[in-house]
């Protein structure tokens, strides 16, 4: 009888053996892909088909201040229109996907403009040409064809999201200083443009008789905050761009700097000296109560703070070790900690609205860099160097930086011109924003 | 007893092994018989098997993200932008009212103060043109509903039916792939140095044999240099996803079925639940599926002759490598 049975235990043991085995007979092929083109993205913008001569014209606007907008984010490039083989409007009819994969275009973006009952009425659609499927199809109107650039941009932003899966940018403004002049005359004027710099949408906010710096917009409105020198002394100011109310929020005694929004734009983070001690230290003012807190106390002078976009951290700029150097506090003023590490002069911190980095200014070997660096001040990388880099902001979507550049000047006060630029978080792309004077100091809004 | 017996399965099973050992029955027969249970059992454990993977199948869903957008996008948006277009038109009322006064006095002051900006005096009065032309005008009211009516054209996107994409390259490039098992070198060196027959002969044989012992190595089974001409294909048919950010930790897990001819039957992606809830794992699937689409890798650089390996691939994208770099 145990010879059967271990007999039988042999057989069954054969049997366990097979069950194992069989199914790897039958495992798929495994691959991992871990590599890739890294460029910018092909996209086929048609004509936007009008109905009559003023929407025609609309339509051409619209596809190139979109086909502008996208290149110019460096993440796509518009298909030349001289290759397209399929040429009619394509927002009724489903297009022949075949025609747009010949030329390598990976994403089709049509539409058309009509006049319909006092208004203008565009209707789009977007399509993954290799997949054969639309993606988005959204229709939208405006009541008068000056919100025709506003309507670009709502579309650029659109086509953005979807294929990035980030939120886009382009529906923003850029508020900024205008210079004219000689560097020991400058006259300096708040202004603001849409985040392209096109021509028609430049304004100026003041006029040029008081100097005015640094200014920032509100994380989650229109409004902006920024200095103001009247009989020199230092005002901040509270721009609200909507109903083009400004207000003072106060004159502060000493230097006063950098005034800068809380994420909920509900407080003021600023530096001034105390006449007293003459020492700079961070302040945070209540825009509701108008009541003062001091954040650091130190012998060294504190300034440029920025918050977290949680609203729990403030980074800021402090030579309290020697040198300016970055350091992180809590919203009260507590738990301060270095973060940079490197060698150099720091300054300008600024929170990205992602949360994860921060950008600076870095003086180091005669240049200023722009750089980016963790928030515990690790991983520190420099996005851009040049002999005088200032001011940088982020892009709403924490994608991109902007800042202003200026040229040497001579001993004559010529030269020194100031202009815009803005890049993309990884180095690359860095493009110039036009300006219908000198530029400095710019501000990213958030998305209108 | 014997009652009993019959009905006890364990008797059965031990009568029968008596039989077997005893040579009570005639052993080709129960070999014969063993062998065909064996046959049947061995399909029927890997069915039972396999029952987990098919029951996988159907939560892998394909992915039509285009119906998704089309019920949220459209409507959306509209909603969206007659928020949007009144508030700002209020707005930029409100400014003209109020700061057009403002600014015309500042234009005075500034006309005032001209030796301060005596260089520029002229371009400065184009700037307040500028500024006062921005100001926008009046609006004229919008009518969403009717604009939602306007636009009910469901264009129900069913791909047309596929033509037969030129694949040039890729049939250039499959011709010249070695379709031999074996590695024969003899020939190669028969012809550059063109030695004795006796050494060829020699050398052949010494070849045949190391040929041999690889294809018994590799047997079935896609080769590394097999694998990897796979993997460069699909390097050159996949742009990473646009503006890739949040990608780093992401992998994206794409399963196809592939024809007999190479071609790619289906493609999906595995964590749909995903591709709806996340957005920045959508972009990253998208780019995924794309490159199976790609006219340069519509039919896969594959062995002919080893379709069973390659009939069902699992195809991971990983993201990481692209912030070492940043």
């Amino acid at each position: 009888m145990l010879y059967y049975f271990v007999k039988m235990k042999k057989i069954s043991y054969l049997i366990i053996l097979f069950i194992f085995l069989i199914p790897n007979s039958y495992a798929a092929l495994e691959v991992t892909i871990s590599q890739g083109k890294v460029e910018p993205t092909p996209i086929a913008i048609t004509n936007f088909f009008g109905n009559s001569d003023k929407t025609v014209k609309g339509g051409e606007v619209l596809r190139e201040i979109i086909s502008n907008n996208l290149t110019n984010s460096g993440l796509f490039y518009t298909v030349d229109d001289d290759l397209y083989i399929q040429s009619d409007n394509l927002v009724d009819k489903v297009p022949r996907f075949e025609d747009w994969k010949i030329i390598k275009a990976q994403f089709l973006l049509s539409g058309d403009i009509k006049y319909i009952d006092n208004k203008y009425s565009v209707r789009i659609r977007l399509y993954d040409v290799f997949t054969g499927q639309e993606i988005k199809a959204v229709k939208m109107s405006i009541p008068n064809k000056e919100l025709l650039r506003r309507l670009g941009h709502k579309i650029s932003d659109l086509v953005y999201e979807r294929i990035t899966g980030e939120s886009g940018y382009f529906d923003t403004r850029v508020v900024y200083i205008s210079e004219v002049g000689p560097l020991n005359q400058r006259v300096k004027r708040l202004a603001i443009m849409d985040q392209d710099g096109h021509s028609d949408s430049h304004q100026f906010l003041t006029n040029g008789k008081n100097l005015v710096l640094t200014p920032r917009f509100a994380p989650n409105n229109q409004t902006i905050t920024y200095m103001e020198y009247e009989n020199n002394t230092p005002r901040v100011y509270i721009y609200n761009l909507k109903n083009g109310v400004r207000e003072i929020v106060g004159d502060f005694p000493g230097m006063t700097f950098a005034p800068r929004f809380s994420p909920d734009s509900q407080k003021i983070v600023m530096s001034f000296s105390d006449p007293k001690t003459a020492n700079t230290e961070i302040y945070l003012m209540d825009l509701n109560t108008r009541t003062i807190d001091r954040l650091t106390n130190d012998p060294g002078i504190d300034t440029s703070p920025s918050f977290s976009p949680d609203g729990k951290k403030i980074v800021f700029n402090s030579d309290r070790a020697g040198y300016p150097q970055l350091y992180v506090m809590d919203s009260n003023g507590k738990n301060i900690k270095r973060i940079s590490r490197g060698k150099g002069v720091y300054g300008n911190p600024v929170w990205s609205p992602r949360g994860d980095q921060i950008a600076f200014t870095k003086l180091t070997q005669g240049l200023f860099h722009i750089g980016l660096m963790d928030t515990n001040g690790r991983n520190e990388r420099v996005v851009v160097k040049d002999f005088s880099l200032e001011s940088p902001a982020w892009s709403p979507n924490g994608r991109y930086l902007i800042y202003h550049r200026q040229q040497r000047s001579n001993e004559d006060g010529t030269g020194g011109q100031t202009s815009i630029h803005f890049i993309d978080i990884t180095g690359y792309n860095e493009r110039k924003i036009n300006t219908p004077r000198d530029a400095s100091d710019p501000a990213w809004s958030p998305l209108l | 007893m014997y009652i009993q017996n019959i009905f006890n399965p364990l008797h059965q099973i031990k009568s029968y092994l008596e039989d077997l050992l005893y040579n009570k029955r005639d052993k080709t027969f129960t070999l014969i018989s063993v062998l065909v249970h064996i046959l049947f059992l061995i399909p029927m454990i890997s069915f039972t098997f396999n029952e987990n993977q098919i029951t996988d199948v159907p939560l892998i869903l394909p992915v039509e993200m285009f119906i998704v957008e089309e019920k949220t996008a459209a409507p959306e948006f509209e909603q969206e932008v007659n928020e949007i277009i009144p508030d700002m038109i209020e707005e930029v009322q409100e400014m003209e009212e109020e700061v057009v006064e403002e600014v015309v006095e500042e234009v005075e002051q500034i006309e005032a103060k001209e030796e301060i900006l005596a260089t520029e005096s002229i371009e400065e009065e184009n700037n307040f043109v500028i500024d006062q032309k921005v100001k926008p005008e009046e609006i004229i009211e919008q009518k969403p509903e009717e604009v939602k009516n306007d636009f009910e054209i469901k264009l129900k996107n069913k791909p047309e039916p596929k033509e037969i994409v030129e694949e040039p390259e890729v049939e250039i490039v499959l011709k010249t792939k070695p379709k031999k098992k074996t590695f024969n070198v003899s020939k190669v060196l028969k012809d550059i140095e063109q030695e004795s027959e006796d050494f060829k002969k020699e050398q052949e044989t010494t070849e045949d044999k190391q040929s041999d012992v690889f294809t018994d190595e590799v047997g079935e089974k896609m080769t590394i240099s097999e694998l990897e001409m796979l993997k460069q294909q699909l390097y050159s048919c996949y742009t990473v996803p646009a503006g890739a950010k949040e990608f780093q930790d992401m992998k994206v897990q794409v399963k196809i079925i592939v024809n007999p001819d190479r071609t790619v039957k289906e493609a999906i992606i595995k964590n749909t639940a995903k591709m709806t809830s996340d957005p920045f794992f959508r972009t990253a699937g998208e780019a995924a599926l794309r490159a199976f689409n790609h006219p340069n890798c519509s039919v896969l650089m594959l062995p002919e002759d080893k379709y069973d390996e390659w009939n069902e691939i699992n195809f991971t994208f990983d993201f990481s490598w692209m912030f070492d770099k940043v």
